[in-house]
C-alpha cells in the first residue's frame, strides 16, 4: 500500500513539473495531437512550398476574370482619368436603402477617416494633422466631378489617396460613389439633383 | 607646479561653464521668428490661422510646405514666381495662365509631367495672400501656431491588475500562520507548567521535528500534496494547446493602440474580409501604403518600423516610387483554432452582428496584440447558449416557423443560437 502511494506521489510530482507552471506568452507552448490541429491543406495565408514565392494566395493568371470580378481597362494616366470621366458610367441600380445602409457603412469604414463623415474633407486624421486634408466634395475641385473620374480615383488612387481596388469590389465601389453623390445632391438641394445619372432610382 | 596645474584645470572649467551659460542664455533669448510677420500681433495671428485653415482645406491634399507630394513643396514659392499677382492668377485658373504663354507656368506644368492642378476661382486675392503668408510663417518656424499646445498623451503602461491584492492575501496568510505557531507554542508551554505543578510531568523525548510531524500531520500533508498536485496536473493538461494570453513578437511593431485607439481607423478598413469570408483577412502591404506613402515617421519608433513596410512593398521613399517587387510580411498568427474546428468570421460579424471586441478584447488599447479569449470549446458553447439571435425581420431565419409562432404567442421570449442548432457537433466539427 505504502509503495503504491509512493509511486502515485512521485508520478504526480514529475508530471506536474513537466507540465510547468510558468507560461511564456511569447511562445505558443505545447500541444497534443498536432496532426489534428494543423491543416494539411495550405490555408490562405500560410507559407506554401509549391509556389516559387511561397505564397498560397496567388494572383489570378493574366487574362482571367474572377467570379464577380471586373476588369478595368483604362490606364492610370492623366489621359485615362479624363477618358474615365467621359465614358465610365454606373452600371448598377441602387435603392435608397442600399445607398443609405450599405453605401454609408462602406463610406464610414473606408473613406470617412480622411474625407470626413460629412464629406467636407475634415476627417479624423486631417483634423489631428496626421494626414493631408482632402478637398471637400462640395468645393470647387470635386462638386461637379463626373462619376467615372470618381471610379478611376477609387481604382488607382488620386494625389495622396491610395488605391482601394483591393479593399472594395466593383459593386461596392459604385455603391460608395452613389453615397457620395447622394451627399452632394443633398447639399445642392433637391432642385438641381443629378440623381438619375448615378443612382437610377426611377424605373 | 601643482598649483599651476590646478589653476589651469580650474580655468578650463570656468571656460566650459561660460560656454555652457552663453549657449543656454542664447537659447532662452531666441524668439521664434516667422519671416517679417509678427506672430505675437493678434490680428496677424488670426490672419495666419485663417490662412492655415484655407491651406488645409484647399491645398494640403496635394501640397506640403516642406516636401513634394502630388505637387511641389510650397516653401519659397514666392521666390520662384516673378510676382504675387502671378501666383494668384495661377491658383485661380492655371490653365488660362498657361494658355497666355507664361513661361514659368508652362515650365512647372511640364516639370510635373502634365498633371493638372485644380483651379480655385472661389478663393479671393486676400485668401491666396493669407495662404502664402501662412506658408511663409510655417517655413520660418514650423508648427508656430501650435506652440504651447500639449502633445497628445501616449497611452500609459497598464499595470497588470490583481498582483497587489494577491500579494496582500499571501502576507495575511503568512501572518496568520506565524500567529498560529506562536499560540500553539505558548499553549504547549502553559500545559507543561500546569503538568509540572500537578506532578504528572513526563519529559518528552521526541526531537523538535518529531514533535511537529506526528503521524496524523504526516498523512494530512500527503493527502494535501496529492490533491494539490492532482488539481495542478488536471489544470495544466486542460491548458495544453490553449493559448489564452498568447502574445507573439511580430516582425513589425505595429500598434493597434495607435492606429485604432488614437487614429480611430475602423477595424474593417484593414480587415476588409471580415464580413465577406471566413477570414478577417490580414491586410496586404498595399493597404499599409495607402497612408504610409505619406506618413514616413511614427511617434514611437521613428522611421525604423515604417522602413520595414517600404522594404516589403518595394517602395523607395527617396524616389517616391515602387522600385522593387513586393514581398509579403510574415506576420505571426495569434489566434489559432485547431483544424478540426470550423469558424467563420462573416457568420458572426455580418449575420450575428457581434462587435470585434467581444472575442478579441480591447484591441484599441493593445500595443501588441494578444489572445484575449480562451478559444476553448466551453467558451464557444457558453456564448451560443446565451446569445440571442436577432429573429424579427431577418429573412435569413424566416423558415423557423415554429419559433416565430412561439414568439408571437408569448411562449418564447427569445431565440438563442442553441435553439437554431448552434450547439450541434456538426455545426463546427465536420
Amino acid at each position: 500500500m505504502a509503495r503504491i502511494t509512493k509511486i502515485v506521489f512521485v508520478a504526480l510530482l514529475v508530471t506536474s513539473l513537466l507540465s510547468s507552471c510558468i507560461r511564456n506568452y511569447k511562445n505558443p507552448g505545447r500541444e497534443y495531437m498536432p496532426d489534428m490541429a494543423h491543416s494539411t491543406a495550405y490555408d490562405a495565408s500560410t507559407l506554401n512550398p509549391v509556389f516559387k514565392d511561397s505564397v498560397t494566395n496567388q494572383k489570378a493568371p493574366a487574362g482571367s476574370i474572377g467570379r464577380g470580378k471586373f476588369i478595368y481597362s483604362i490606364a492610370n494616366t492623366p489621359e485615362g482619368y479624363e477618358l474615365a470621366g467621359s465614358t465610365i458610367k454606373n452600371p448598377f441600380v441602387f435603392s435608397k436603402e442600399e445607398i443609405d445602409g450599405e453605401g454609408k457603412k462602406l463610406y464610414t469604414v473606408n473613406c470617412a477617416i480622411c474625407h470626413g463623415t460629412e464629406g467636407d474633407g475634415n476627417g479624423h486624421l486631417p483634423s489631428i494633422d496626421k494626414f493631408p486634408q482632402p478637398p471637400s466634395y462640395f468645393g470647387d475641385a470635386l462638386a461637379n466631378l463626373p462619376e467615372g473620374k470618381m471610379y478611376h480615383s477609387v481604382m488607382y488612387g488620386k494625389g495622396m489617396m491610395g488605391s482601394y481596388a483591393s479593399q472594395i469590389d466593383h459593386r461596392e465601389r459604385w455603391l460608395v460613389i452613389a453615397y457620395v453623390r447622394s451627399m452632394q445632391n443633398a447639399k445642392k438641394g433637391a432642385g438641381a439633383s443629378p440623381v438619375s445619372d448615378t443612382t437610377k432610382i426611377s424605373k | 607646479m601643482m598649483v599651476s596645474c590646478f589653476s589651469r584645470i580650474m580655468k578650463f572649467r570656468v571656460l566650459l561653464i561660460v560656454c555652457f551659460l552663453s549657449v543656454a542664455f542664447g537659447a532662452l533669448a531666441y524668439t521664434p521668428s516667422t519671416g517679417d510677420l509678427n506672430v505675437a500681433d493678434a490680428a496677424t495671428k488670426t490672419r495666419l490661422e485663417g490662412g492655415k485653415k484655407l491651406f488645409k482645406s484647399n491645398c494640403a491634399s496635394c501640397h506640403a510646405v516642406d516636401k513634394d507630394l502630388t505637387g511641389p513643396a510650397l516653401m519659397n514659392v514666392w521666390e520662384r514666381w516673378e510676382s504675387e499677382d502671378k501666383i494668384i492668377q495661377w491658383v485661380k485658373n492655371n490653365s488660362s495662365l498657361r494658355a497666355s504663354g507664361d513661361a514659368y507656368a508652362n515650365k512647372i506644368f511640364n516639370d510635373w509631367k502634365g498633371s493638372v492642378m485644380t483651379g480655385f476661382p472661389s478663393l479671393t486675392n486676400e485668401n491666396v495672400i493669407d495662404i502664402i503668408d501662412y506658408v511663409r510663417a510655417e517655413t520660418a518656424n514650423p508648427g508656430f501656431l501650435n506652440a504651447g499646445a500639449t502633445a497628445p498623451a501616449v497611452g500609459a503602461a497598464v499595470a497588470p491588475s490583481g498582483t497587489s491584492s494577491n500579494t496582500m492575501w499571501w502576507l495575511i496568510a503568512a501572518l496568520l500562520a506565524i500567529l498560529a505557531y506562536g499560540l500553539s507554542v505558548i499553549s504547549n508551554k502553559l500545559k507543561d507548567v500546569v503538568d509540572e505543578k500537578e506532578g504528572n510531568f513526563v519529559a518528552d523525548k521526541r526531537t523538535a521535528l518529531q514533535k511537529i510531524f506526528t503521524p496524523r500531520v504526516k498523512s494530512a500533508l500527503k493527502l494535501f500534496t496529492i490533491l494539490f498536485l492532482g488539481a495542478w496536473l488536471v489544470k495544466s493538461a486542460i491548458g495544453l494547446g490553449r493559448l489564452q494570453g498568447y502574445q507573439p513578437t511580430q516582425p513589425i511593431k505595429f500598434s493597434h493602440q495607435l492606429h485604432v485607439g488614437q487614429n480611430k481607423i475602423e477595424c474593417q478598413y484593414c480587415h476588409s474580409g471580415v464580413e465577406k469570408s471566413r477570414h478577417a483577412v490580414i491586410p496586404s502591404v498595399s493597404v499599409c501604403m495607402n497612408c504610409h506613402k505619406y506618413v514616413q515617421k511614427g511617434p514611437k519608433y521613428g522611421k525604423t518600423e515604417i522602413a520595414k513596410i517600404y522594404k516589403h512593398s518595394g517602395w523607395d521613399p527617396e524616389k517616391g516610387a515602387f522600385v522593387n517587387a513586393p514581398k509579403p510580411i510574415e506576420w505571426v498568427k495569434v489566434h489559432n483554432l485547431p483544424d478540426h474546428v470550423y469558424f467563420n468570421h462573416s457568420q458572426h460579424v455580418k449575420v450575428g452582428g457581434i462587435a470585434c471586441q467581444t472575442c478579441h478584447g480591447n484591441i484599441q488599447e493593445m500595443e501588441e496584440v494578444k489572445q484575449f479569449s480562451p478559444l476553448s470549446m466551453g467558451w464557444c458553447i457558453n456564448c451560443h447558449r446565451q446569445s440571442e439571435v436577432q429573429f424579427a425581420n431577418n429573412d435569413y431565419y424566416s423558415i423557423f416557423e415554429k419559433y416565430h409562432d412561439d414568439i408571437k404567442s408569448g411562449k418564447k421570449a427569445k431565440v438563442t443560437v442553441e435553439d437554431i442548432g448552434g450547439t450541434e457537433c456538426q455545426k463546427c466539427h465536420y
